[in-house]
């Protein structure tokens, strides 16, 4: 798990409450703490969210086109629906960098890996071996680490 | 189709799988180093339609473009033959060449901690392939 956001957000809060001396003094700092980390938390759910149905619409628009040789319309629909998703994602992500820094964002946003292959699972029901799910894990941990370092 | 309908069984990745990843693996690589180099040309600027004017002017940023819909492309191909879950993770080896493009061409410093998630990528993706290629056997 990525470090709590609140610890790291803490320095940008203090930029919405920095007429207040004593942060500690008044409700103010937390409150607008509290509030800032809820929008950082729903953005960036709404930018795994973004990841993860983007990656299934293309799914199902490839599979239509290896299966499908009629040339209906529909996995092509799939596939641009894929790019809208993302097309709104670029604005979701601009959200998340305006009131977090990227080494916090970054990592955060990293557990899309995980949705993926849930949805893979769930949706696609993808099987993966013991030794996969482990790879997975290990992939995950590591893209949570490169993030860290800034991407 | 409809969701949750059993996809083909496992099997082993092709000779033209194998190809379509090195070359997924270079585009993307390639794609990100001239991001960077588009980046760092255009400097700190506002965003607005001077900035876009003037990143348009630049190559670099072309040759960025034109390797997003090379990589599209590729994509939905990987995607035509590989299961989503694998496909995806394995995407993450790009951080690989990516960053050592980046210390080579940039000179950006590899932290002990990127090392260590470079390895641990390097190690899951080959546990996730290798995983694929055994599943073959006994789908």
């Amino acid at each position: 798990m990525p470090p709590p956001p609140h610890l790291e957000c803490s320095r940008r809060a203090s930029h919405y409450v920095r007429r207040q001396r004593h942060p500690r003094a008044t409700r103010t700092p937390i409150a607008a703490r509290l509030s800032m980390n809820l929008d950082l938390m729903i953005l960036l759910a709404a930018s795994i969210a973004c990841d993860v149905s983007g990656q299934t619409f293309f799914k199902l628009g490839a599979m239509g086109i290896a299966r499908d040789a009629s040339r209906s319309l529909m996995p092509v629909l799939w596939v641009v629906g894929g790019l809208l998703v993302y097309a709104i994602e670029i604005f979701v992500w601009l959200r998340v960098l305006a009131i977090a820094p990227l080494t916090l964002a970054a990592p955060i946003a990293s557990l899309n890996y995980i949705g993926v292959v849930l949805a893979g699972r769930w949706l696609f029901n993808e099987h993966m071996t013991t030794r996969q799910w482990v790879g997975s894990g290990l992939v995950t941990l590591g893209v949570i680490a490169v993030a860290l370092t800034g991407g | 189709m409809s969701p949750g309908t059993p996809t083909a069984a496992p099997r082993a990745p092709g000779r033209s799988e194998v190809l379509l990843w090195l070359i997924f693996v270079t585009l993307a690589t390639a794609t990100q180093l001239a991001f960077k180099w588009a980046g760092s040309e255009l400097g700190d600027q506002e965003l607005g339609l001077a900035f876009l004017t003037d990143a348009l002017a630049k190559p670099s940023v072309w040759v960025a473009i034109a390797g997003y819909a090379a990589m599209f492309a590729l994509w939905i191909n990987i995607l035509r033959r590989v299961p989503l879950s694998r496909a995806y993770l394995i995407t993450a080896i790009v951080y690989v060449p990516v960053s050592f493009g980046a210390w080579l061409i940039f000179g950006e410093q590899v932290s002990l901690l990127r090392a260590i998630g470079i390895a641990a990528i390097v190690i899951g993706v080959a546990l996730i392939a290798a995983g694929d290629t055994s599943s073959s056997s006994h789908p």
